[in-house]
């Protein structure tokens, strides 16, 4: 089966076409998804303000990274105005990276009513812009596969078959789970390979298809509609299953966060909020 | 309000009220609890476990008329600060504004917190993502279950009761060089005048008070609780500077300094007027039940959601907001009235704000007359009056964590 995704200007390659709409602190959270709406993925969060140091370039750094990502056609920020993570350097930032975006702020545009209003006048030009994208076939090289714990019983397998198949595989460098969802993405995989422990349930992630593997038989069968894929085996076949799903995925199959709407977002924090 | 609109406007208008000891008799209606609390909301909250039900809750509440869900990204058994965790999600789903609660789990494990909020004494029904094949069946089965909530807390009657009944969460969020001289000391005369009253005032956002420590502790009723007092704001200071940071030095932020603040002792002061003047009866601890009279002061970082989660988890049913920047959060279950520090802001900010604190600064309004308009407003709100953030869906919710494992 042949790779197919979105091309962008940069030379990266996009495995989605999403318009984002960013908030860049918690108090802009909720404006940015009543714009977005069902049309565009949002990202609310509790973050962007009672941050410092290291914890608050990180955060910058993430919704940079995030914004900029090859899976997202045009971006929208919204800021509030007075936040730590302020709206109008982030969206310079994304801008910098080559990305399309636009921004808007609650205390610049009059308030939360007429910044949403506003908002979806904005985001329905960038959706057009992100109509106007194709996919086109493209090589296994382009494709990064984000895992979110290296812990996982079919890492070892998966590691020696990305390198034969020359697609690049990333690991967390802090963290793992859905609180490395975000840094994985931020470093460009486009889709987020999850191995889900006994015990817990899989996430979805914002702006990447997340393919879903069950951490034992019975988390498979209480759960079998949130996962992609039943963690069967260690060896080399498995390994196997879990690329071809991946591929897949990439070039437009729906994984199972991706057909509950799991659009999710998590910031690993540094330190404690101010 | 039973008719005491119009009392209670003669006397803001008066010009009398607002002095320390001034006992205003407005009536208050919400719902009895089975713990004696007065609830001025009738919320069914839909609670995730853990952050990997957030999704399945947040379905189940659009679904069901009347209902909210809070997400968060909870993780269950592996919190570094398990207690903290826990003490912040019951103590929210048991405020009196809730009247139910669905709990959604990923598992069987999860129904700890059903249990604890059933001990409790709060009507509650339990679902789990494993039962039911995953997220969307999870959803299926519990939108009947919310559904029966909803229409089981329909029949709740509003009944009497007093500002004897009310704890009030003190906040300010985007302050400016007015801050301090319009809003904070007017709403520290409604504080006062709740107080007065026989209700009960939380002063929070411990980082935003580094700089008024001996102020408040001169005012504390027990040498107890003037050594708490101080232990809390300098322990949080020393918190803070073991992680590199010099407070003092990146307080006031940004926002604060365009808007005109100089020093984080100018901020502090400024801060801490929103507690008025009234005698400091406790410290507690983030998210800790506030249950007797009096002004108390709430261990909270200065994020104005972690701080109103802590201030409505400890038992405020209504939040007053001061902000000079403008900020449109609200709390999930608890109403959030924002009030200007200026004109200008409340005109341009007109959907967000609730009340305009800006008269102070032209002579139009003493601040006396403007904490008793501000309490006026609370009764008004307690009794059912939207505010801003009500009506535009405002529900900004987020777990506090002192430590990041």
């Amino acid at each position: 089966m042949t790779l197919s995704g979105y091309v962008r200007p940069d030379g990266t390659t996009g495995a989605r076409n999403h318009v984002l709409v960013l908030p860049s602190v918690v108090c802009s959270s909720h404006v940015a998804e009543q714009i977005a709406g069902t049309v565009a993925v949002a990202i609310g969060h509790p973050h962007g303000c009672g941050q410092v140091g290291a914890d608050a370039v990180h955060a910058a750094e993430v919704f940079a990274g995030i914004a900029a990502h090859p899976n997202v056609a045009g971006v929208l920020v919204v800021g509030l105005g007075c936040e730590t993570v302020q709206g109008s350097d982030l969206a310079a930032e994304i801008r910098a990276r080559g990305q399309l975006v636009e921004l808007l702020t609650v205390q610049g545009s009059g308030g939360s009513a007429r910044t949403i209003e506003r908002g979806r006048e904005v985001v329905a030009l960038l959706l057009d812009r992100a109509a106007a994208q194709r996919r086109t076939v493209v090589g296994d090289d382009v494709l990064v596969l984000g895992l979110d714990d290296p812990t996982a019983p079919f890492a070892p397998a998966l590691r020696r078959l990305v390198a034969r198949a020359g697609v690049r595989l990333i690991e967390p460098l802090a963290g793992s789970g859905a609180r490395a969802h975000a840094d994985l993405a931020v470093r460009g995989a486009q889709v987020i390979v999850s191995w889900c422990p006994p015990g817990d349930a899989p996430r979805g992630f914002a702006v990447c298809p997340v393919v879903a593997i069950a951490g034992d038989a019975d988390e498979l069968a209480a759960m079998p509609d949130d996962f992609d894929l039943g963690a069967d085996g260690s060896d080399d076949a498995a390994a196997a299953r879990i690329l071809d799903s991946a591929r897949a995925v990439f070039s437009g199959e729906q994984s199972a966060s991706e057909r509950r709407g799991a659009h999710e977002f998590e910031l690993r924090r540094l330190t404690r909020s101010m | 309000m039973a008719g005491s609109d119009s009392s209670m406007g003669k006397r803001a208008g008066s010009g009398t009220a607002g002095s320390v000891g001034t006992v205003l008799d407005v009536q208050v209606v919400g719902f009895r609890r089975g713990d004696g609390r007065l609830g001025i909301r009738n919320h069914l909250l839909v609670l995730p476990a853990r952050g990997s039900a957030s999704l399945a809750a947040a379905r189940v509440a659009e679904a069901v008329p009347g209902s909210v869900a809070v997400a968060h990204d909870g993780r269950g058994a592996a919190e570094p600060e398990p207690e903290r965790i826990a003490r912040t999600l019951v103590g929210f789903a048991t405020n009196p504004n809730v009247g139910a609660v669905l709990v959604v789990g990923v598992a069987a494990d999860d129904a700890w917190l059903a249990d604890a909020l059933r001990d409790a004494g709060q009507r509650v029904a339990f679902v789990a993502l494993a039962e039911h094949r995953g997220t969307l069946g999870a959803i299926a089965a519990g939108v009947p279950l919310a559904a029966a909530l909803a229409e089981d807390i329909a029949h709740d009657m509003r009944t009497n009761g007093s500002l004897a009944d009310i704890v009030l969460g003190l906040e300010c969020g985007g302050s400016d060089a007015l801050s301090g001289i319009t809003a904070n000391p007017g709403l520290g005369v409604a504080s006062d005048l709740l107080v007065a009253s026989g209700g009960a005032s939380i002063l929070a956002e411990t980082p935003e008070l580094i700089g008024a420590e001996e102020a408040l502790a001169a005012r504390a009723v027990s040498a107890e609780v003037a050594a708490s007092v101080r232990r809390t704001i300098l322990g949080f200071e020393s918190a803070i500077r073991e992680l590199g940071v010099d407070v003092r030095g990146a307080q006031p932020s940004p926002g604060n300094q365009a808007g005109g603040l100089t020093t984080i002792e100018e901020k502090a002061l400024g801060s801490a007027k929103k507690g008025g003047a009234a005698p400091v009866v406790g410290v507690v601890d983030f998210a800790e039940p506030v249950r007797a009279p009096g002004l108390f002061v709430m261990d909270t970082p200065g994020h104005d959601i972690e701080q109103m989660v802590g201030m409505v988890a400890g038992g405020a049913q209504v939040v007053a907001f001061t902000t000079g920047r403008g900020t449109p959060t609200g709390s999930p279950i608890a109403p959030c009235v924002k009030i200007s520090t200026s004109t200008e802001l409340y005109e341009r900010l007109a959907g967000d704000i609730d009340l305009d604190a800006g008269g102070v600064l032209t002579g139009a309004e003493s601040l006396d007359e403007l904490g008793a308009r501000i309490l006026a407003m609370v009764a008004e709100v307690c009794n059912g009056r939207l505010t801003a953030s009500e009506r535009q869906g405002n529900r900004e919710f987020a777990l506090s964590r002192t430590v990041y494992a």
